[in-house]
């Protein structure tokens, strides 16, 4: 697929914008020939006023200096409005169209299998903040594009009037300049800002690899020998970054020089016109190369966005978006470990030593990973289960809590749709929190920040706790659920668990090292006797 | 001092729009006045050629010069930043991919504001200053009309751009929470999908994206009102020079005329008129770079001034005791906790991961700064002397070089004999035996298990002969055999050292002579 392609694919889904972004075009165009025309009918005005001056009192009061003067008044004015409209029409075409491809993308990342999932958060965030951004500078410059060609095409006419050599030479002027920039990018700049691009990555990381061994580059004063160690990636960083900045510099000068040279040729080649007509072609070309400039400053923009095109291209072309979870009673299902069978509202624990694979099983169940052991869902293999069966029959409390970025109120609603604040509060007390969230400032709608980071780690495997209460499931997979309390929180928390096991009839599967919990178990399953596959 | 010269090389731009505007008047009065000579039009086509090359000159030599002292300034900047990111006393303990963002983005910023905003500031001021004496030369009326024009611009900017400006800023901060929430949600989309929240989810990426998008919009429909202000001050200057030039040369004028243009003389002010708007027109596109710079300074200043705070008071360790100790770890304050140790003994820092136990002892350590309470030697206020603390690691870094290398990096002068025996002390008999102690590691470990990188960290500390060993997590993510023969270890260790082991690993936990929970 062409880069033209992809970009009017990316475009058309994003709907509404395109609109807008006709209407800005069409305000850049006005802009353009406004100022092109400003610029060339002054020039004109004047000469033809020195001229008709000149020929003595009659001759001035015969020229008809109302019609181009107000004119040129009226180009002023539209060339600002003209300017504004484009780009504020095209910003907000740009703004809005990204934001829906943003949550569209958004959307087909999230209908994704955890357990298949190929790239990693990282790549995905790139995908969706910065080539979204990358995308969102093109659509941006979409109506300068066009206006800079308007104005480029009306220089040329307005040259014409000079003679067919100066308008062939203005034309060729305002098609060279974006070819011209385009081939020097690739000369000067593309090169270094690809070379660039993997120094950064080289430095970054070699930055956080050794800043995680800051405890002991700091204890054993061995800052010297980590400088010494990243010295040369920082070297070859700097080396592109230098050549990029000077490229780009020449490129600057490039621009910043041509003009004078076509509007140069136009005077060599229309010196006989009139001149008034000689004026209007003079400053018409300059006009005109500059619009034109816009249009090339597109070319050099672009010629970096390739990969980032590229990697949306691929993104959007999956078709499989987020759904609405329809919720609905699940009938307890029947879970195979091993040999072992597990019936509905069973209570077990999964035991073994350290590392071997535990936290894995329970991941498994709940569809988070591949399972490396022989487990089954109603006798069928776990791999053949759908993400969306193995969803609807488990509740996870990980040993990492993964709370997410929010309030308490929103780490809890990720469990089931419009939850009230009745049902939160009881979960909250059965996970033993209720109190610790009634104390902070604002309730259900304390901000923890990322990770959960306002409470201590006890506290967050508590909300991850009440979290997977509230969704209702058959069957809840316990990993260390009361790692980080004291005993006395402990034996409350696990007293309280019990009465809601009873209650509900929820089956259990508890991963702990520590005594109390497993008193929730009625039998032991040692993860020795479980074969791997 | 380049930098300086660079930016006095942008304000010759002008000459080079004067000698444009120059060559332009010469070749349309010439014509007005029957036809150019060839002289007159090859000194025209010279002047012009001439303008190109000093334009093009003075647009590339600010940036290129710029970025030449924007380097010097960049390698200083990270000289001292990298040595306190690395080992200095942070306020904060900070994550090392933020570190890694302040130390490369933040800097990139600060090095893309001198490149590009700083050799247009002085430009912006200077420029149009000359533009007005020049046309003054030509016409003191159309330098008088850039002046007036140039008051109501200044007054509408008064008005618009503190507002944008102001806007602009809570626009980058919006967009920082957007990208924040995005990656977080990226982040734990998993267990999003496991409580089948995947759509009310993704609805309210969609809203808050729409937010930004409106809230940005907003804010652009102020911000353009200061460039449309540029643009239509610029538009109106060649308007009214043009107007009032037209008609002096008419000799219309409905009010007496105070001097006699030439046409030469209208063509240059009113070819040199745009030249007056252009250099703020740059100082605007470079906006962005001087706003993302300043953000960069709130972040890059308070490291460091703490860089440059004054070392704490040492003394040689003989026991430690801490009192009331309590951390800022990201938004919470984690402690007090108080604890003594003898100069041999265990004391164990337990808690469940991510509750701050290894920032308590970083704090220990003095290379985070309590946020209050004392760690002191005891029976003095000075702070254990940090070349008395080794400590062993999780991940230990390696450096490029030998095994033999990166277990004696705390202790070069150590023989190859000691070496070896610290490092079957540890447990690295095995390695020695398959790969020698010459075995040569990248920094990545690979060819490692992680419990022979952990030995790695425990036989440096061990080596190195400090008195006080802080140990983080020794035995995690290790199998059970490796566990317990680390367990033991420390167990044979604390008879001769002192020792502070962060630890969720009840094991060692039953080891420690006193015991605080986190």
């Amino acid at each position: 697929m062409t880069e033209r392609q992809l970009l009017a694919d990316l475009l058309e889904a994003t709907g509404a914008g395109r609109k807008r972004l006709r209407l800005a075009a069409a305000c850049g165009v006005l802009a353009s020939l406004s100022a092109v025309a400003l610029l060339g009918l002054s020039g004109w005005f004047l000469a033809s006023a020195a001229i008709a001056g000149a020929a003595g009192m009659a001759a001035a009061q015969a020229f008809n200096y109302l019609i181009p003067s107000a004119a040129i008044r009226l180009m002023a004015i539209l060339r600002t409005a003209g300017r504004y409209g484009e780009r504020l029409l095209g910003h907000q075409a740009a703004l809005q169209g990204m934001a829906v491809l943003r949550t569209r993308l958004f959307s087909r990342r999230a209908a994704e299998d955890s357990r298949t999932q190929a790239d990693s958060p990282r790549t995905a965030g790139a995908v969706l903040l910065d080539d979204i951004a990358a995308l969102e500078d093109i659509v941006v410059r979409r109506p300068a594009v066009v206006a800079g060609l308007a104005g480029g095409v009306a220089s040329v006419a307005l040259v014409a009037m000079a003679g067919w050599a100066a308008a062939l030479l203005q034309a060729a002027a305002i098609t060279v300049l974006p070819l011209l920039l385009r081939w020097l990018v690739t000369r000067l700049t593309a090169a270094p800002s690809a070379q660039l691009a993997n120094d950064t990555i080289a430095l970054r990381a070699a930055l956080t690899d050794y800043l995680a061994a800051r405890a002991e580059v700091a204890a054993y004063g061995l800052t010297p020998h980590v400088m010494e160690a990243i010295a040369p990636v920082q070297e070859r960083f700097e080396a592109s970054k230098a050549r990029l900045l000077k490229g780009e510099a020449l490129i600057a000068a490039v621009l910043g020089g041509c003009m004078a040279l076509s509007v140069a040729g136009v005077l060599l080649l229309a010196h006989g016109a009139d001149a008034p007509i000689l004026a209007l072609a003079l400053l018409a070309s300059a006009a005109g190369v500059e619009a034109m400039t816009g249009f090339a400053r597109n070319a050099m923009r672009k010629a970096g966005i390739e990969t980032s095109l590229e990697r949306l291209g691929k993104l959007s072309q999956s078709t499989r978006t987020a759904q609405v979870f329809a919720r609905r009673e699940a009938r307890p299902a029947t879970i195979g470990i091993g040999e072992e069978t597990l019936a509905p509202g069973e209570r077990i624990a999964i035991t073994g030593v350290s590392g071997s694979g535990k936290t894995q099983l329970l991941e498994a169940l709940a569809g988070l990973r591949a399972p490396s052991h022989a487990l089954t869902l109603n006798g069928m293999p776990l791999d053949d289960v759908e993400a969306d069966s193995l969803r609807r029959q488990f509740a996870l409390v990980p040993q990492d809590p993964m709370l997410m970025m929010g309030t308490v109120a929103d780490n809890l609603r990720i469990a089931a749709p419009s939850l009230g604040e009745q049902a939160m509060r009881e979960a909250l007390e059965v996970a033993g929190l209720d109190q610790r969230v009634a104390q902070a400032p604002s309730g259900l709608e304390t901000w923890l920040g990322p990770d959960g980071r306002l409470l201590s780690g006890g506290e967050r495997k508590r909300l991850a706790l009440a979290r997977a209460l509230l969704a209702g499931r058959p069957w809840l997979l316990l990993d260390e659920p009361t790692e980080g309390l004291d005993a006395a929180t402990e034996q409350a928390v696990v007293e309280r668990l019990e009465h809601w096991l009873d209650r509900t009839g929820t089956g259990l599967i508890l991963v702990s090292h520590r005594q109390a919990p497993t008193r929730l178990a009625r039998r032991a399953l040692p993860l020795e006797n479980v074969a791997r596959h | 001092m380049k930098a300086a010269i660079g930016r006095l090389v942008l304000v010759l731009d002008v000459v080079g729009a004067a000698l444009f505007a120059a060559a332009l008047a010469a070749a349309v009065a010439g014509a007005a006045q029957g036809g150019l000579t060839g002289t007159q039009l090859l000194t025209g086509t010279l002047l012009l050629v001439a303008s190109g090359l000093v334009r093009a000159t003075t647009l590339a030599a600010p940036e290129a010069l710029a970025t030449n002292d924007a380097r010097t300034l960049l390698a200083d900047l990270r000289g001292r930043l990298l040595p306190h990111l690395f080992a200095g006393r942070l306020s904060t303990p900070l994550a090392p991919g933020n570190a890694a963002t302040i130390a490369l983005d933040h800097g990139e910023a600060l090095r893309m504001r001198a490149v590009r905003f700083a050799p247009v500031r002085l430009a912006a001021v200077v420029s149009p200053l000359i533009v007005l004496v020049l046309t003054a030369f030509a016409s003191l009326v159309a330098a008088g009309i850039l002046l007036f024009t140039f008051v109501f611009f200044v007054l509408v900017m008064i008005l618009t751009g503190n507002l944008a400006a102001r806007e602009a800023d809570a626009q980058l901060g919006a967009l920082t929470t957007l990208s924040g929430l995005i990656e977080d949600r990226l982040l734990h989309l998993p267990i999003i999908r496991h409580f089948g929240a995947e759509e009310r989810i993704t609805r309210q990426i969609g809203q808050s994206s729409q937010e930004l998008s409106d809230r940005t919009v907003a804010v652009l429909r102020k911000a353009f009102l200061s460039s449309a202000a540029l643009e239509f001050f610029a538009a109106l200057a060649v308007a009214l020079v043009a107007v009032y030039c037209g008609f002096s040369l008419l000799g219309l004028l409905p009010f007496p005329d105070p001097e006699e243009l030439t046409l030469a003389e209208a063509f240059f002010a009113l070819t040199l008129a745009p030249e007056f708007y252009l250099p703020m027109r740059r100082l605007a596109a470079a906006y962005h770079e001087k706003q993302v710079g300043e953000a960069a300074d709130r972040v890059i200043d308070p490291l460091l001034a703490e860089a440059d705070a004054p070392a704490p008071q040492v003394a040689p360790f003989s026991g430690i005791a801490v009192d009331e100790v309590t951390v800022r770890f990201d938004e919470r304050v984690i402690g007090p906790i108080s604890f003594d140790l003898g100069p041999v003994g265990m004391a164990v820092l337990a808690g469940p991961t991510g509750s701050g136990k290894s920032t308590m002892l970083g704090v220990i350590a003095g290379q985070v700064e309590a946020a209050g309470g004392v760690v002191a030697v005891p029976d003095t206020s000075a702070r254990p002397d940090p070349q008395d603390i080794a400590w062993a690691a999780q991940k230990p870094l390696l450096l490029p070089g030998t095994l033999a290398y990166n277990i004696a990096i705390a202790q070069p002068q150590a023989t190859p004999a000691q070496i070896e025996a610290v490092a079957r002390q540890v447990g690295l008999g095995d390695v020695i035996a398959r790969r020698g102690l010459d075995l040569v590691l990248d920094t990545q470990g690979a060819g490692l298990s992680g419990g022979e990188g952990r030995r790695i960290g425990l036989a440096r500390a061990i080596l190195s002969r400090r008195p006080l060993i802080l140990l983080d997590e020794p035995t995690a993510d290790l199998d059970a055999a490796s566990a317990a023969g680390i367990t033991a270890l420390l167990a044979d260790l604390a008879h001769e050292r002192a020792l502070v082991v962060a630890t969720h690993d009840q094991q060692v936990v039953a080891l420690g002579d006193t015991v605080v929970r986190l």
